[in-house]
């Protein structure tokens, strides 16, 4: 009997459990003191073995530094303060946060809208130079600017009247409401729902390229430094092109580019498609890493840029924009299948994901499939297929879970991003493909 | 400046010498404690990079709540009220990850933390006894013990290396467990019986 509780625990340790062992073995423990204390033996001899074996790891480190110089002396009790180095760190950001970065009451100003989602790293900078990144859903915001930091950040804010702005990606907001809503966008991705505004008080968007008119509607924008790219899905909006002051009317499915060098026309919203790739060859466009450009024996790659999230952990990552407003939207289906090629110098844990929105333009959730580093042999090249049912949401979503559709089927592709965790694992990605598998 | 601190932060009416001794003290208790605590929450969770996940949130939830601890609490009464603030952490954690993968019930998590919490001693002596078992190993013997969380090497290098299948070696990591775990009892028995 012992020996089957033992021979369960090292399966579920080694993650080899079926669904049926897991059972058995959740009820044995459920239900028996003595498969339990069996468990916390095992368990507790394979954490000693783990710390033993970190103890190893850092014992080398410190050694080659000695080897590298002489005369650092390091002994045991360095050996936990380096250990512990992370929390002294995390302490100390934690006192300087508490410190320079939450506003007085005494600054506080009025306040006119509501965060209502938040995701990723993310940054409001307040009047008067208040700075948090620390924003939850339910905090009142008296206007500012809402900086995201990383390709995954995501922040959706109410204004008091109900009208909902949401910006993804590395985007830049800065919002106000004197009784008039103004917004500008500085680069990134905004969708907006606005309910009625007051008569001669429509809501105004800046970007660098356009001031958009809005009296109420849902549409989505795009604004990097030479255009601004609106898509409407309902209402209407106006557009005035800051290069000549032409005005155009964009209509409910129609899009528009305001770009100084672009003729300021209305066209419909193209049909979708369930198929994309990506275009390095191009050069580093609607990319987030670092791009390095085709030699003798390497095709163009991505590789990974260090984002530090908003739990202060560092992920390596690189992405892709798929949807694009000069193009038609890509939707993904039940047969889609993820093609990613690249290299991953390292063997590690590999995420690879979509953010994903719903035909109306709203957040629909980050799905990603994560590979285990087993999975993966040092400098060998990387090929993935990855079927779309294999793709489940961002565990740091499950709070909006209900909120989010449950699957990434039948959904806008807005990106697809790779990341690795912690370390510089070498990941670098030549192409990323949206195909269909055959019927 | 200052006033942000007293509206937010758990050591409000303090002096910053004060602060400073505090950091000191919760430094030295959790570095004396950090091992058992990592061991708990190993125990509750399935793999050790879960672990390494979760310990930052946990030192910093035990900083922030640190003004609750006992200040005459002993390094033991610190460990266990960690543990039992990593509980909450560890079953927050699962529910956002319980999605990727098979793990345990929360109910069965909840019974196993507070068997963990209550043989925490226990558990510090098997570590120990864990030490002095592997100085006892023949050298090749524990580095492939090791070789599947020591950075640089893995049990297929091993199998290279020795020209030896690496499933077989799989089988002798099994039998070096069941080994280890029977040397681990043995000396705590041995220590229990000497005491």
């Amino acid at each position: 009997m012992n020996q089957s509780i033992q021979s369960l625990v090292r399966s579920y340790q080694d993650q080899q459990l079926n669904s049926e062992e897991l059972r058995k073995l959740d009820e044995l423990l459920r239900t028996d003191a003595n498969a339990r204390e069996i468990f916390m033996r095992e368990t507790n001899l394979i954490a000693g073995i783990e710390g033993l074996a970190d103890e190893q790891n850092l014992g080398t480190t410190i050694d080659n530094l000695r080897m590298q110089k002489s005369d650092i002396s390091i002994n045991l009790a360095n050996r936990w303060t380096m250990a512990t180095g992370w929390l002294v760190a995390a302490i100390a950001a934690s006192l300087l946060l508490a410190f320079f970065a939450l506003p007085s009451g005494r600054n506080q100003g009025r306040t006119i809208a509501t965060v209502i989602g938040v995701d990723g790293p993310l940054q409001w900078t307040g009047s008067g130079g208040q700075v948090r990144s620390d924003l939850a859903v339910g905090m009142k915001l008296p206007g500012g600017t809402i900086d995201g930091v990383s390709p995954d950040s995501w922040f959706s804010l109410q204004f008091d009247d109900g009208s909902v702005v949401v910006t993804s990606g590395n985007s830049m907001l800065a919002f106000s409401d004197l009784g008039q809503k103004v917004l500008h966008l500085k680069a990134g991705r905004l969708s907006a729902d606005v309910r009625p505004q007051p008569d001669g008080s429509p809501m105004l968007i800046h970007t660098r390229s356009a001031i958009l008119e809005i009296v109420g509607t849902s549409f989505d924008i795009d604004a990097d430094l030479a255009a601004t790219a609106l898509n409407v899905t309902e209402g209407k909006v106006r557009v005035k092109r800051r290069s000549d002051g032409k005005l155009v009317d964009v209509p409910a499915q129609h899009q528009v580019i305001a770009a100084a060098d672009k003729e300021l026309s209305v066209s419909q919203i193209p049909k979708i498609s369930h198929q994309w790739q990506s275009r390095l060859q191009d050069g580093p466009r609607r990319v987030h890493g670092r791009w390095l450009p085709r030699t003798a024996n390497q095709d163009p790659m991505l590789g990974c840029l260090p984002i530090v999230t908003e739990k202060n952990k560092t992920i390596y990552s690189a992405s892709f924009r798929v949807t694009v407003p000069d193009a038609a939207p890509v939707m993904t289906n039940r047969r889609t299948i993820i093609n990613v090629n690249g290299r991953l110098d390292r063997a590690t844990n590999l995420y690879v994901g979509m953010t994903l929105k719903t035909s109306d333009g709203d957040f629909a959730g980050r799905f990603q499939v994560v590979l285990p580093s087993r999975e993966f042999q040092p400098d060998a090249p990387l090929n993935l297929s990855l079927e779309i049912e294999n793709f489940t949401l961002d565990p740091s979503l499950a709070a909006m879970e209900d909120d989010l559709p449950s699957s990434a089927s039948d959904l806008i592709v807005e990106s697809i991003w790779c990341h690795t965790l912690y370390e510089q694992a070498g990941l670098a990605i030549t192409s990323v493909k949206i195909t269909e598998e055959a019927e | 400046m200052h006033v942000s601190v007293r509206q937010f932060h758990p050591m409000t009416h303090t002096s910053q010498l004060e602060t400073d001794q505090t950091c000191d003290r919760f430094m030295s208790l959790f570095m004396g404690s950090e091992r058992a605590i990592r061991a708990y929450v190993r125990s509750l969770l399935l793999s050790s990079q879960d672990v390494d996940d979760l310990m930052q949130d946990i030192g910093l939830k035990c900083w922030h709540k640190f003004d609750q601890f006992d200040p005459e609490g002993s390094a033991l009464d610190f460990t266990r009220w960690c543990c039992v603030i990593s509980r909450f952490e560890v079953l927050r954690f699962r529910r956002s990850k319980a999605r990727d993968r098979l793990v345990l019930s929360d109910e069965v998590i909840l019974l196993l933390a507070t068997d963990a919490e209550q043989r925490l001693e226990q558990s510090e002596a098997e570590r120990l006894a864990l030490r002095d078992c592997l100085k006892k190993m023949p050298d090749p013997d524990r580095r492939l013990l090791l070789s599947d969380h020591t950075a640089g090497d893995s049990i297929s290098q091993i199998a290279s290396e020795s020209n030896q299948k690496r499933r077989r070696l799989y089988s002798r990591v099994n039998m070096l467990r069941s080994q280890i775990a029977d040397c681990v009892r043995e000396t705590i028995n041995l220590r229990g019986t000497s005491s």
